[in-house]
């Protein structure tokens, strides 16, 4: 009877070898290296996930691309997180659809994406959200606020809105304008109520 | 005098002294009520109060405190002062609005809102959304679907707009038939516009369009009327074609 190949063998033996966890305990410094490096290639990434722009990677692709368990990945995660401090970045935990994600972001400036228009139209939006009102925020109180005014021209107002979908500033839920997760990363509370402020001048 | 009646002369003045602070604390307790009555009504109306008049109640009740003896009291101090703040922002905005022009204004408005606004740091990725993404993503308006009455009454509003979808199923032969009608009705004739919308329907409207650019039929505009003939090698004009919007009417 013929043996079995010796490549098929060691093949079935690599195998093996890539289905091994390793904890950090056992992780070599190089090796740590390896994985920070291409941590800080991840979760700087912007890239389009279901229409709308996200930042990063959420934490069940982390758990699939590195193959640890969840304690391992979050322990691996706050060591991450002191090496990029040093950088003046930090790591940030953000919620898309109940799914956790971690991105990137600035401890001192980064300049907005977003145009002086586009600014003052997502202004807008924080200010009537933040506001007292009860009633629900359309893209007909925007326009009245904005065009109706004689502010800016309709097409622009309904063009910034879209982009802000886009960028996940924004979203719709049952023809009502809310946030999405992106202003609750950029705009604090404190700074939302001071945008809610400011906008009760314009 | 005696011990006695200095004694009694001391009580004396010490009661009238208690008596003029309280006096002295209802009135200022009075003027703190009437402000905050005053500058409420102006708020709320959008009136606004003078800096300098301003200035000089808020002067008249900066020792209010020492005299306050209840909570009440003290609430009504606290709402004075806020009061006093809304009524400065009040007039700022006013000020501001006669200074600046709206646009002016929202300028100001971003760069607050860009200011207060601490961005996400990206390295990796795209930098902006393809043109091509926003335009499709323009065409379409999402209509949800959770709201089935909402539905109903997006298409009851426009009714008009809305036309049923029907698969209409066409053989060669129905085609041919179809064009045989259209030579009939057309060819060696003048009609005008209008009287072509009536006539046609959307489908021989299709094909009428499908046998000029095939040239089986040439038009040739005459006054306001469109010619109709059949293209042979003969009657062949050279000249610039050019398309006729017809809205067919007929079903």
């Amino acid at each position: 009877m013929e043996e079995p190949p010796q490549e098929e063998f060691s093949s079935h033996e690599e195998d093996e070898e890539m289905n091994i966890i390793k904890l950090p305990a056992t992780i070599a410094d190089s090796d740590k290296g390896e994985l920070f490096k291409e941590l800080t290639t991840i979760l700087s990434r912007k890239w389009i996930k279901e229409k709308t722009m996200v930042f990063g990677c959420s934490e069940m692709d982390l758990l699939l691309a590195t193959r640890f368990d969840i304690n391992t990945l979050r322990e691996t995660l706050e060591e991450y997180k002191g090496f990029v401090e040093v950088l003046g970045l930090e790591v940030l935990e953000y919620e898309i659809k109940g799914e956790r994600w971690y991105c990137l972001r600035s401890n001192f400036y980064a300049p907005s994406e977003l145009e002086k228009g586009e600014l003052a139209v997502l202004g807008t939006i924080i200010g009537l959200i933040e506001g007292k009102s009860k009633e629900p925020i359309t893209t007909e109180k925007i326009k009245e606020k904005l065009v109706v005014t004689g502010k800016m021209k309709e097409y622009f107002v309904e063009n910034t809105i879209r982009k802000l979908v886009r960028q996940g500033y924004i979203e719709r839920k049952q023809n009502e304008w809310k946030y999405n997760y992106r202003v609750r990363i950029e705009f604090g509370e404190k700074e939302r109520r001071k945008i809610a402020r400011e906008f009760r001048k314009i | 005098m005696t011990d006695h009646d200095l004694v009694n002369d001391g009580k004396i003045s010490e009661g009238s002294k208690v008596d003029e602070i309280s006096n002295w604390a209802e009135v200022v307790f009075q003027t703190l009520f009437e402000l905050e009555k005053k500058y409420s009504r102006s708020l709320k109306v959008k009136t606004i109060v003078g800096v300098q008049e301003s200035e000089d109640d808020r002067v008249r009740v900066s020792d209010a405190y020492l005299y306050l003896k209840n909570l009440k009291e003290n609430l009504i101090d606290s709402a004075l002062y806020s009061d006093f703040i809304d009524m400065s922002e009040l007039r700022e905005k006013s000020y501001l609005e006669q200074l600046l022009y709206p646009e002016k204004r929202l300028e100001q408005f971003a760069f607050l809102v860009s200011k207060l606004s601490q961005a996400v740091f990206a390295i990796e990725g795209e930098n902006s959304i393809p043109v091509s993404d926003i335009g499709t993503f323009l065409e379409t308006d999402e209509i949800l679907l959770e709201s089935e009455s909402e539905l109903e009454s997006f298409i009851s509003k426009n009714k008009e707009y809305v036309i049923p979808l029907k698969n209409i199923i066409f053989s060669k032969s129905d085609y041919m038939s179809i064009e045989r009608d259209i030579y009939d009705k057309f060819v060696g004739k003048k009609f005008n516009r209008e009287a072509l919308n009536v006539m046609l329907s959307s489908i021989e409207a299709e094909l009428l369009s499908k046998m000029i650019s095939e040239k089986k039929i040439q038009v040739i505009l005459e006054g306001d009327k469109l010619l109709f003939e059949e293209l042979t090698d003969e009657n062949q004009i050279e000249g610039v074609s050019s398309s006729v919007l017809l809205s067919p009417v007929k079903k």
